[in-house]
């Protein structure tokens, strides 16, 4: 709790909360949820992530009353949705799902309209709403508005999806496994798109997936979910991959954990490396000098822009200078600030150097991380899980919190 | 050959108007079709047994032979358009029936899913979405329904109804006379010309009414 910032009211409102909720099929014995409870809090991505059948999709169903819980109380905004007015409730809960569901009989103007239309909107005012939006998932609205969905690729149709989801700006989404059915490229993509759209947004989300990676990606805090509805454990990214609560978790979780965690911290939050940074043309005895003084084994070299060149040791500088060129490790491998400790770690192993140069936007150097700085990042992670590399606030680990 | 091109333009006028109130009595009882067919078709969608009830009806309505059913109907409905116009309907119950619970059934469950999950309400859903998708499988039923009642509603003229059936019956009833055959040839052939017609206004009607977005 020491982590907290300063002045930050916890708890803040949970936007949606489950108590107790138990929900059995007709003609099941077994329920397909039992006894489920957890809140997600407001402006929260919380991720809902299990093996298939262990009632994820149903979890959604339930929050949005498509179908009613046999036994327990969801609380949507403060009020009991079996109370409300299904159609209202839905329209406050954008809804995005697997099989994307176009109407495919309808533009995407059309579509990305229903809701606005259902409450009555303009004509006017739903075109530049849709046009917003369209612009908003990344999609041209002139190009995009008038076509049909058999016209739109698999990504291009999910997008008109979140679209339609967003389009009366309600409060909360819903998303069951929204990117499961593109390939792999797309829907790194629609993730990055969605994490940048969540940062302007705020929306309570609650995201489903099979996938662990996903949910590391996505969430500010997963509940990892048995058959029967059962979380596991609800908790962080990071505690769920360094800390798993139970066997099926890591089990869930798979090995490579550590590597997943990676994911979680970014090359700005590494302690940065010691390593003298010279110009290229400077006298190779102050190279020398800069190296003993730092107690490197070798200095960075950058062009008059900044730009790293290569890497010298002590060695080469006293075979003979003119040879640097020749002898010299290339410093290709550069990380931005933003990027994640993954992709670090690929960019480090990938040369001879061992080490990445961290450059800003124009590609001057800014400073070097080395793979003990990894180490140490992961440690760390391991030993307070309670620290979130993304600077998350952090909530205990009981599922319903108060 | 040439007798019977001669009969043609000698009664063109005649048949024109025997051609006119056969596709009214065709036209009429197709609505009565459709208003029923489609609306038990919404009505048992959901219920497995109902559905399989209403089929089962309108299938048993096919099987009675046209003579006899429009004959039944008479001391009920008298003479004329009215039992012509039940008897058809009756027939074109089951093709359209049929149809409109394969297209709503047709309809994408992932669809129907989304417009319930972003609140869109059953009659809404039913007019702006289902209907819609299964429009084109129902307009097939239509037209089944169709040339299926062109041909029965010559049997209007069995009980004075309106329609080409009155030359046909004519003809039938001279048969061995010289003019016989012409008489049935030109109902017949106005039968055959306006299944033609209403195939080619079937597909006007599916080009105007079917979404760009689900046309094949
Ligand atoms: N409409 C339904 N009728 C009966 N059983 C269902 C229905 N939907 C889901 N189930 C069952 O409930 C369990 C949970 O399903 P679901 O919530 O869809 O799981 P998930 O989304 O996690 O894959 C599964 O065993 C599934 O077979
Ligand atoms: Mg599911």
């Amino acid at each position: 709790m020491a982590e907290r910032a300063p002045g930050a009211r916890r708890p803040r409102v949970p936007a949606i909360r489950l108590e107790g909720v138990t929900k059995a099929y007709t003609g099941r014995v077994e329920p397909a949820v039992r006894d489920l409870s957890f809140d997600v809090a407001e402006g929260e991505t919380a991720v809902l992530v299990g093996p298939s059948g262990c009632g994820k999709t149903t979890t959604l169903r339930l929050i949005n009353r498509l179908i009613t819980p046999d036994e327990g109380r969801i609380v949507v905004d403060g009020d009991d949705v079996s109370g409300a007015e299904p159609d209202a409730l839905r329209r406050r809960m954008g809804y995005v799902i697997q099989q994307i569901g176009l109407f495919p009989h309808m533009t995407v103007q059309e579509n990305v309209a229903t809701v606005p239309r259902m409450l009555g909107w303009s004509k006017a005012r739903r075109g530049e709403r849709t046009d917003e939006l369209l612009a908003t998932v990344g999609l041209e609205p002139s190009a995009f508005r008038d076509r049909f969905p058999r016209e739109l690729s698999g990504g291009q149709q999910q997008r008109v999806g979140v679209a339609r989801a967003l389009a009366a700006d309600p409060p909360i989404l819903l998303m069951d496994e929204p990117f499961g059915s593109v390939d792999p490229v797309v829907r790194e993509r629609l993730q990055d798109e969605l994490l940048s759209l969540q940062r302007r947004l705020r929306k309570t989300i609650l995201f489903v997936t099979h996938d662990i990676d996903e949910a590391v990606k996505m969430g500010d805090r997963i509940a990892v979910m048995d058959h029967g509805g059962r979380i596991e454990q609800y908790a962080t990214p990071a505690q769920v991959l360094s800390r798993p609560a139970s066997q099926f978790v890591s089990e869930f979780v798979g090995p490579g954990a550590t590597l997943k965690a990676l994911s979680l911290t970014r090359v700005g939050d590494l302690e940065p490396a010691e390593c003298p940074v010279l110009g290229l043309s400077s006298d190779p005895a102050a190279i020398r000098a800069a190296i003993r003084r730092a107690g490197t084994e070798d200095a960075l070299l950058v062009d008059d822009a900044g730009r790293p060149r290569c890497w010298v040791t002590v060695e080469e500088l006293e075979r003979r200078f003119d040879a640097l060129g020749e002898a010299a490790i290339a410093a290709e491998a550069t990380v931005r600030r933003s990027d994640d400790l993954r992709l670090a770690l690929e960019r480090m192993v990938s040369t001879r150097a061992g080490k990445a140069v961290v450059v800003d936007d124009a590609g001057a150097c800014i400073g070097v991380v080395e793979l003990a700085g990894v180490i140490a990042a992961v440690e760390s992670l391991r030993s307070h899980a309670s620290v979130t590399a993304r600077g998350r606030e952090v909530r205990p680990l009981s599922p319903v919190s108060d | 050959m040439a007798s019977f091109i001669s009969y043609l333009e000698r009664r063109a006028d005649h048949l024109l108007e025997l051609a006119l109130a056969h596709a009214t009595v065709v036209a009429l009882a197709l609505l009565v079709a459709a208003v029923l067919g489609i609306g038990v078709g919404v009505a048992v969608r959901a219920h497995e047994r109902s559905a399989e009830a209403a089929l089962a009806v309108a299938g048993t309505f096919l099987t009675v032979p046209s003579y006899a059913l429009i004959g039944l109907l008479v001391p009920a409905l008298g003479l004329g358009y009215a039992p012509t116009i039940v008897a058809l309907a009756m027939y074109a119950l089951l093709p359209i029936l049929r149809n409109t619970l394969a297209g709503l059934r047709s309809v994408d469950p992932a669809v129907v899913e989304c417009a319930r999950g972003l609140g869109m309400g059953d009659r809404e859903r039913l007019l702006r979405v289902e209907l819609p998708l299964a429009w084109p499988v129902i307009l097939a039923g239509l037209r089944v329904a169709t040339v299926l009642i062109v041909g029965i509603a010559a049997i209007a003229a069995a009980v004075n109804g309106p329609g080409l059936g009155e030359d046909i019956f004519v003809g039938l009833a001279r048969i061995g006379s010289a003019s016989a055959l012409n008489y049935v040839l030109g109902g017949m052939l106005g039968v055959v010309v306006l299944a033609i017609l209403f195939d080619a206004a079937y597909a006007g009607l599916a080009r105007i009414t079917t979404s760009r977005g689900i046309r094949g």
